[in-house]
């Protein structure tokens, strides 16, 4: 005989564990499966931690030893082979224990501290196993296949929460393959004292810093964006590139990683540093066309592998939006309990309570400036590079022949012709325009 | 002043900043995957090729250039190998083949990488 539960969560992630804790509160059986040999194993992230959600069900999260540094800067940067030009946005003064709700962290860390969690609230997490895929009866999801002896194991409801690269939804026939806008993340945690970090990124205590490098000299002009993340004495450093795009570009992401890492001014920021791990994973970034169905009869799907992620050039966010796909998930869940009804239609309240959250809403919102990013690759391997010349002409400090120097108003004529010249005032006029609107609307 | 007179700030910081001074160090392929726990499910691959004969007219095979530690190879013969048990189960390769000619499973429970920081 299969063994049963209430629910059955494949993935032990933000998502799946807090989903597990809601539910097991509510006196619900779950049971968490997760392939790595502890939650986090197999997890990677940039990363920043938004912590809204997860403050309100664990209060006392920053005290816990499971983040590592509060943002109090962000700094979005662009690129050329050897010039920035970046803004800066420092503050300093929002309050403890949260401040901006902004915290670096480590998957293998935090995850593990989250599971513990669903754990202590009475949930079963079944540890190195991996979930092959849904067992369907009557085309409705009644269980999962786990890869083991004995490992059917029933379930009233099932939730897909387990990442990116979601099997289970595929199994389930809750979606197709997984398009080339997906974004391919590659990272290098490197070791730095933690005095080091802080003298050099002028952070006081436990303050981190957060840098996003745009196209440009970042990853080869090509639709994508470093990163650079402070952890207490680590430093994440790595990028993000759309399969479509890595593929075009030829080169090894390994190579193109240590790239970055010795692009001139990155370089000043990691030096004496040592790596400690390299990683990769995928970011779900794709259009409402491929996302999946976020219920069937049966079964649910959260997180990453329903696509919520917020990841364009001014935002990196997932792990909130997982999180909070997985309370209203829980709480679906448990109506559903009650009514002993677990159809698509009876968990039907799930997502329309997700597209009225900020999961859906700033999915949708900033689909607009992620479309037109792919549709105007200008703006990663022209612009960065021509706005970053403008800068360098109206700052040059040039030396005439007669021992004297040339004046400020011929540095903006130069810069003026050369927007004339190279840039187009009607093409660079109508980008910008694309860019406001896909921004606004 | 002398030059080799220690300057106070050399002698008060604890952390030797001047030993965190030099190029960050980079890795190699290898020696990036040297920094992952790779537990090896010996004789059960979990990445196959399905046919070799998709590989042999597969004109741009984009598996070998965008696998993040660079596991497709392509050898003299024209086939393509995977070496699988060097796999970081990122799902790439699954994806990025434009002809689906990759049977592509998680390694089995206990088996595959392992993150300590992530
Ligand atoms: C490079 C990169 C940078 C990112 N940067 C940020 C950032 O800075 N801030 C941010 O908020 N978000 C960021 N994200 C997005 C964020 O990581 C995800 O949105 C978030 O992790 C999704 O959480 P989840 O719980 O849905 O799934 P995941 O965190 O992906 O967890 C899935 C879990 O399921 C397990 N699993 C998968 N399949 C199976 C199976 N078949 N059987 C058993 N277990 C399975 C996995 O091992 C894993 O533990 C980034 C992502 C990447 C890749
Ligand atoms: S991309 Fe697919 S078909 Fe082409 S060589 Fe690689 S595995 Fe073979
Ligand atoms: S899953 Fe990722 S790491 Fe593994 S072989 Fe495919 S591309 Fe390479």
């Amino acid at each position: 005989m299969a063994e049963r539960c209430d629910v059955a969560i494949v993935g032990a992630g933000p998502g799946a564990s807090i989903a597990a804790y809601i539910l097991a509160k509510g006196g619900l059986e779950v049971i968490m499966f997760e392939r790595g040999d502890y939650p986090g194993s197999k997890a990677m992230f940039g990363g920043v931690l938004y912590t809204t959600v997860l403050s309100k069900y664990f209060p006392d999260f920053p005290g816990a030893n499971c983040v590592e540094r509060h943002v109090i800067e962000k700094r979005f940067s662009m690129l050329s082979e050897s010039d920035e030009v970046a803004l800066s946005f420092k503050f300093l003064d929002f309050e403890p224990p949260y401040y901006n709700h902004s915290f670096t962290a480590l998957r293998a860390i935090f995850d593990r501290y989250l599971a513990k969690k669903a754990e202590e609230a009475g949930a079963v997490l079944v540890t190195q196993t991996v979930v092959d895929e849904v067992i369907a009866s009557e085309g409705r999801v009644v269980g999962v296949r786990a890869r083991r002896e004995g490992g059917e194991v029933l379930a009233n409801v099932v939730i897909a929460a387990d990442g990116a690269n979601s099997l289970i939804a595929q199994s389930a026939g809750l979606r197709g393959e997984l398009p080339l806008s997906v974004i391919l993340g590659v990272k290098e945690v490197v070791s730095l004292p933690r005095e080091v970090i802080e003298d050099r990124f002028s952070l006081e205590g436990d303050e981190g810093a957060a840098y996003e490098y745009l196209g440009g000299g970042a990853v080869r002009g090509a639709m994508g964006a470093g990163f650079l993340y402070t952890n207490r004495d680590t430093i994440s450093v790595g990028y993000g590139i759309p399969l479509g795009a890595l593929k075009t570009l030829g080169v090894q992401p390994d190579e193109l990683l240590n790239e970055f890492k010795m692009h001139p001014v990155v370089r000043r920021l990691l030096r004496g540093t040592t790596p400690e791990e390299y990683s990769a994973h995928l970011i779900p970034e794709m259009t409402p066309h491929d996302l999946p169905h976020f219920v069937g009869d049966g079964i649910v799907v959260i997180g990453g592998a329903a696509g919520l992620v917020n990841a364009n050039p001014l935002f990196h966010e997932g792990t909130n939006m997982a999180m909070a796909s997985g309370v209203m998930a829980a709480e679906t869940i448990l109506q559903a309990h009650k009514a002993g009804n677990f159809s698509a239609k009876a968990l039907e309240s799930y997502p329309s309570r997700l597209r009225e959250s900020f999961a859906w809403q700033d999915y949708d919102r900033y689909l607009g400036l992620t479309r037109m990013a792919e549709t105007h690759p200008q703006f990663f391997n022209k612009y960065p590079y021509e706005f970053i010349k403008l800068a360098r002409k109206l700052f040059s400090v040039v030396p005439t022949d007669d021992g004297m120097q040339v004046p400020k108003r011929a540095l903006e004529l130069a810069v003026a012709d050369h927007v004339l010249a190279e840039l187009g005032l009607m093409s660079l006029g109508l980008d910008l325009l694309d860019a406001a609107k896909a921004a606004m609307f | 002043m002398a030059a080799n007179v220690k300057s106070p700030s050399d002698i008060a910081n604890p952390t030797g900043l001047a030993n965190f001074l030099g190029p960050p160090k980079l890795l190699g392929r290898d020696d990036k995957l040297a920094t992952l726990v790779i537990k090896v499910d010996e004789g059960n691959p979990h990445l196959k090729i399905i046919d070799q004969g998709v590989c042999l007219k597969c004109i741009e095979k984009p598996c070998t250039v965008t696998c993040p530690v660079e596991n497709y190879k392509v050898e003299d013969n024209g086939h393509t190998t995977i070496y699988w048990s060097s796999c970081i189960e990122c799902g790439t390769c699954r994806i990025i083949c434009p002809f689906q000619n990759i049977s592509w499973r998680y390694p089995s429970g206990g088996f595959g990488m392992t993150y300590r920081y992530g």
